[in-house]
This record gives structure tokens, sequence and C-alpha cells, in this order.
């Protein structure tokens, strides 16, 4: 039975891994199509990627763009979150339900919703435009890490502080704050890549001029066919697998002093 | 020193009042425990007190300041938690020195401050360790350690043992005696466990319903508890609807459905014809083997179960259609255990002056 279940187990791993270890290998193609497994193997495709100002350049306003937007969100996010954690009012639950709307939504209606929105009020900048729908579509992430760590403190910690002289600023600023933060670290990583891999909502936004690197990917893709997509990819990979490397540090880490 | 004094002190969550107009005064140094069940008042009085609860009316007074409008950080009070409310983030060290930072205190007082204060609860040589680290006495040892620190006007101690087990509570249970007496330090403390009041305490409030239905010593509540209520959470076991039948002097006779008992009053003697509850202690009714003829403060019966606890053996009498419970110490070795078994007749017997007249 639990050879069966080991079995299991491995084709799933093998399924889910197999497409990303075709994109690593084919990326280290010599040819001008990518071979798996390749012919012959150089990094050449690499440098030619990092070479196009297309995919540097739109690279460059994607991490800024996901930057700019997490930075805007977690403020916004660290208050819901305190309010309907802390808080019992009316319509409370219709108040959840609401700020985790743009996760239950389909994302290219989000899109198509923003810039119609966005044309009504007369928000013309792309940038503007990038920053107010990526705000919005990374916000839910940040409400969700954020509410279940909060939800976790112990309320009689931060009454303790308070017997002890603490004030609601500082109980907030030395006790709540130190124990969501692996939270709010969390949320802040999601929001990131969230923010750095969106299509759907960004393909309405962006003009000729200002793109973000998905979409310059999509483009690239649609006239050319070689590696070096293969290879930016790659490096896509890495650099999310080193968030999930941080985000286990900053959260684990934690975890051992027993918050 | 300190005094703390409550006055009319209510809170009313909806229509029900959580408390009822309490009003009790605390002498400075003195340990008052508040007792009772669960929902009878005794946390949130104690929350009133530290500011954690806003009371609907009545006064809260700390050392002859009027804290009643208040906030908790402003009022010098220490608290200890039941679940120990220690910061997890911060080493035992901070933790203790969180309050004097609040206060503004330099690094170099801090320090030895915090020094002075883990060593009063035997742990110097701990302030680097986190809470996760240390073991649930040692981790209410340094709650102890950070609420007193800061040289508070009044100790608030909610349940602070209640998630320990028995042996450790017992251990912590005589190091605060030690430590709140040793200091002179005026405390509140709130339990359910009756046996912890009784140890702990110079005076004892039992809470029924949001109100203290009794005040007094640990040995005027547990051996003149006036109310029925009272008497049964201070453990006593056989509790008789009776009416009194006549008052001579502190002399009282009273009728339990048949069962006849005569009591000395300490206090006002009750109305002949009230209703009361009559009130005997299990270990205060002595057993004897044999058959024998009723009399005032004297009943036969037959056993209807014998409890051997070692120590103790406690014995389940029927007395006709009703149980008394008598308790005895197990004085003499006795390998077979109990001294009497089931079914054996047995005659039941106490003293006038254990017989307690108590209100409904």
């Amino acid at each position: 039975m639990t050879r069966i279940f080991h079995a299991a187990i491995a084709l799933l791993v093998v399924f889910i891994l197999a497409p990303i270890v075709v994109v690593v290998v084919a990326s280290f193609s010599a040819k001008a199509i990518p071979e798996f497994p390749p012919s012959e193997w150089s990094v050449r495709w690499y440098a030619h990627a990092l070479s196009q100002p297309i995919f540097t350049d739109s690279a460059v306003n994607s991490a800024w763009l996901a930057l700019v937007s997490t930075a805007l969100a977690t403020p916004i996010a660290m208050g819901v979150a305190y309010v309907i954690v802390r808080f019992d009012f009316r319509g409370k639950d219709a108040l959840q339900t609401f700020m985790l709307s743009p996760l239950i939504v389909p994302s290219i209606v989000i899109g198509l919703a923003i810039l119609l929105a966005f044309a009504t009020i007369g928000i013309k900048g792309v940038g503007l435009r990038l920053i107010g729908a990526h705000v919005l579509i990374t916000f839910p992430y940040l409400v969700r890490t954020i509410m279940a760590s909060m939800a976790r403190v112990d309320l009689t910690v931060e009454e303790a502080a308070k017997t002890l002289g603490a004030n609601g600023l500082r109980t907030f600023w030395h006790i709540t704050l130190p124990l969501v933060r692996p939270g709010i670290i969390a949320g802040m990583l999601f929001s990131f890549i969230v923010s750095f891999d969106n299509v759907s909502v960004s393909l309405f936004l962006t003009s000729a001029r200002t793109n973000t690197l998905p979409l310059a990917i999509l483009n690239y893709v649609e006239y050319n066919f070689d590696p070096s997509v293969a290879a930016i990819s790659t490096m896509l990979i890495l650099f999310s697998l080193s968030a999930a490397v941080l985000l286990e540090r900053a959260v684990g880490l934690r975890r051992v002093v027993g918050v | 020193m300190a005094e703390v004094r409550l006055e009319n002190v209510t809170k009313a969550y909806g229509e029900t009042l959580a408390v009822d107009q309490v009003s009790l005064t605390v002498a400075s140094g003195e340990f008052v425990t508040l007792l009772g069940p669960s929902g009878c008042g005794k946390t949130t009085t104690l929350r009133v007190v530290a500011g954690l609860v806003d009371g609907s009316s009545g006064r809260i007074a700390i050392a002859g300041r009027d804290v009643t409008a208040i906030p908790t950080h402003k009022r010098n009070i220490g608290m200890a938690f039941q679940s120990h409310a220690l910061f997890p983030h911060m080493t035992v060290a901070d933790n203790v020195a969180f309050g004097l930072k609040m206060r503004g205190l330099s690094g170099a007082d801090r320090r030895s401050r915090v020094a002075e204060a883990l060593d009063m609860v035997r742990l110097s040589g701990f302030g680097g360790r986190y809470p996760a680290q240390l073991s649930g006495g040692q981790q209410q040892r340094v709650a102890l350690a950070r609420a007193l620190v800061i040289n508070p006007d009044v100790l608030l101690l909610d349940e602070p043992f209640g998630a320990l087990d028995r042996k450790l509570r017992e251990t912590m249970q005589e190091e605060l005696r030690d430590l709140t007496r040793r200091i002179g330090i005026t405390a509140m403390f709130v339990t359910h466990d009756q046996e912890e009041a009784l140890i702990l305490s110079d005076r004892i409030a039992v809470m029924n319903a949001g109100r203290i239905e009794q005040i007094g010593t640990p040995a005027e509540v547990f051996e003149f508890p006036r109310t029925r209520f009272v008497a049964d959470f201070m453990g006593v076991a056989n509790l008789l609807p009776a009416r009194v039948t006549g008052v001579t002097g502190d002399r009282v006779s009273l009728d339990a459905d048949g069962l006849l008992m005569e009591t000395r009053m300490v206090g006002a003697a009750p109305a002949v014809g009230a209703e009361i509850a009559a009130g005997i202690r299990a270990e205060r009714i002595a057993v004897a083997s044999g058959e024998g003829t009723p009399a005032p403060n004297t009943i036969a019966g037959r056993i209807q179960s014998a409890i051997y606890h070692g120590n103790q053996t406690t014995y389940i009498v029927d007395i006709g259609g009703r149980t008394l419970t008598a308790r005895e110490s197990n004085q003499q070795v006795n390998d077979g255990g109990a001294r009497l078994k089931e079914n054996d007749a047995a005659v039941l017997s106490w003293e006038a002056a254990s017989v307690r007249v108590l209100q409904h």
C-alpha cells in the first residue's frame, strides 16, 4: 500500500517538475531553437537575452512595479487585517469576503474593469494605471497572510504589555508588529511574485513603450522561437526559488525561537 | 503602601450583570482572593481593576488615587495571567525589562533591576533564554518577575497556576505566598480552586452571580459559611433542606425532613419556622459500626459505598431514602482498606458545633 502511495507521489512530483526541467535544460541549447536535450551546450542565449532591451527594460519595469505596488498595498492590508481580526462589527464577514473578491473574480475581468474605470476617471499614465491595478491584485494576498498571523497573536500578551505601562501605539510597535512580522514578510513576498508575473491584468494597461517582463516574453515568443526565452524563464525560476528560500529563512527561523 | 478600593463596581454586558455592585477594600500589603465558579464575575472584577475592561459604573482607587478613568498603562499595576502572556519574541531578560523600558529607565539601571528580579524568582542565569525554552513553572516565575520588577502598587493574578500540574502548582503556591509576604505587596488573586484560596489568602471573597456572597479570613469562610452556595463551594458535602423548630439562646433545633439536629449558632439566630439549609462537613461526621437509636445529631444507616482514598475513607451512608457523606482519616495501619464494608450497619453522629445554618 505504502509503495503504491510513494509511487503516486513520485509520479506527481515528476508531472509538476518535468516542464520546468525541460525549460531549464533547453535554455542551455547552443542552436537557434530550444532542444531537449540540447545537441550542443552553451550559455550564449543567456548573454543574448540579457543584451535585449526588450527584456532588460521590461524586467526593470516589472521589478519596480512589484516593489511599489507591494509597498503601497502592505500598510493598507495591515490596517484592514487589524480591523477584521480585532474588532467585531456588523458586516465583518461581508467585508472579509469582499476583501478577497479579487481572488475570485477572473483576473481578465478585473483587467478589463480597471481599464474602463481608469478611462472613465481619466487616469492616463501607464505607470499609474499599472500600480493602481497591481495594488488591487496583490492586496488580497497580503490581507490573507497578515490576517492569518494576526489571528495567532495571543491577546493577553498585548494586555500584559499594557499592564506594564505600554500605551496602544507602543504595544503595537513592540509586541504586535514583531509577532505579525513573519506574516507581513510572507505576504510581501507573495505580493511581489503575484505582481511580477501577472499577465492578464497588465495586458490591458501596458503600452508599446512601457511593458512588463511577462508581456515582453509573450510578445517575443509570437515572432521568435529561440532559447533566450528559456534562458529568461530559468532566471525567473531561480529568482522565485531564492524568494522562497528567503521566505523560509524569515518565517522558519523565527519559529525556532517560539513565535 | 497601596490600598485598593472598589466601590459599587458594576459591569453589564447587555442585560446581564457580570459584576454587580461589588465593593471591597484590599488593605495595603493584604492578599485577597476572589473565589468562585467560572462565570461568577471574579475575572471580570480583576480586569476592571486592571483597566482592561471598563466598568459600567462604580469607582476604583489604587493607592489613594481614583483610577476609574485612567487607562491600564498608567495604573502602575503588575499582572500575571493564566497563559503566562510572556512576549514570545523576547528573551527572558527583555521580557522582565519591558516595564522598566516603558518607564524610561536607562540600560544600566534596567540590567541591575532585571538581575535582581530574576534572582528573586530563582531564575538567575536564564536571562538569555526565550520563553519557549522554559518549563511552565519557569515561565510563570518569569511572568511574576516581570510584574514585580516595576514595583507596582498592586499585584493582580488571574488564575496564574491554572495551567500547571498539581505538584508544580503546590510549589508555585508556596513560592508566591513567601514572595508576596516578604515584599509586603498588596495582591488580588483570582481562582476557582478553594484549596489554593485557603493556602494563599489573608481574606477570601466568595463570588456568585457577579456579587460577593461572603468575605472573611480563610478559617471564617471555611468554618462559617453563611449561605448554601458558599458552603457548597467550600466543600461542605452534606447540605439538607431544613426548618428551624426552636431557638433557645444560641441553641437552635432543626428538622431536616425527619432528621433532627441541634446546633450552636455563631452570629444571629434564625427565626423559628425559617426554611434554611443545614450543612455538615463530611469529616465532622463520626461513623460507628452497629445498630443505634436515632437522637438529635445521631442517625442509624447502612453503608452504601465505602471509597478508600489511602489517607482517608469516604462512606456514603443510606439513612432511609437519603444519603449522608462521612469521611474519616485512616490513622491506623489497615491493610484491608476501608474499615467498614458495603451493607454494614452504621451509626452516624456529630457535634452540635459542626452543624451550620445556611441561607439559601
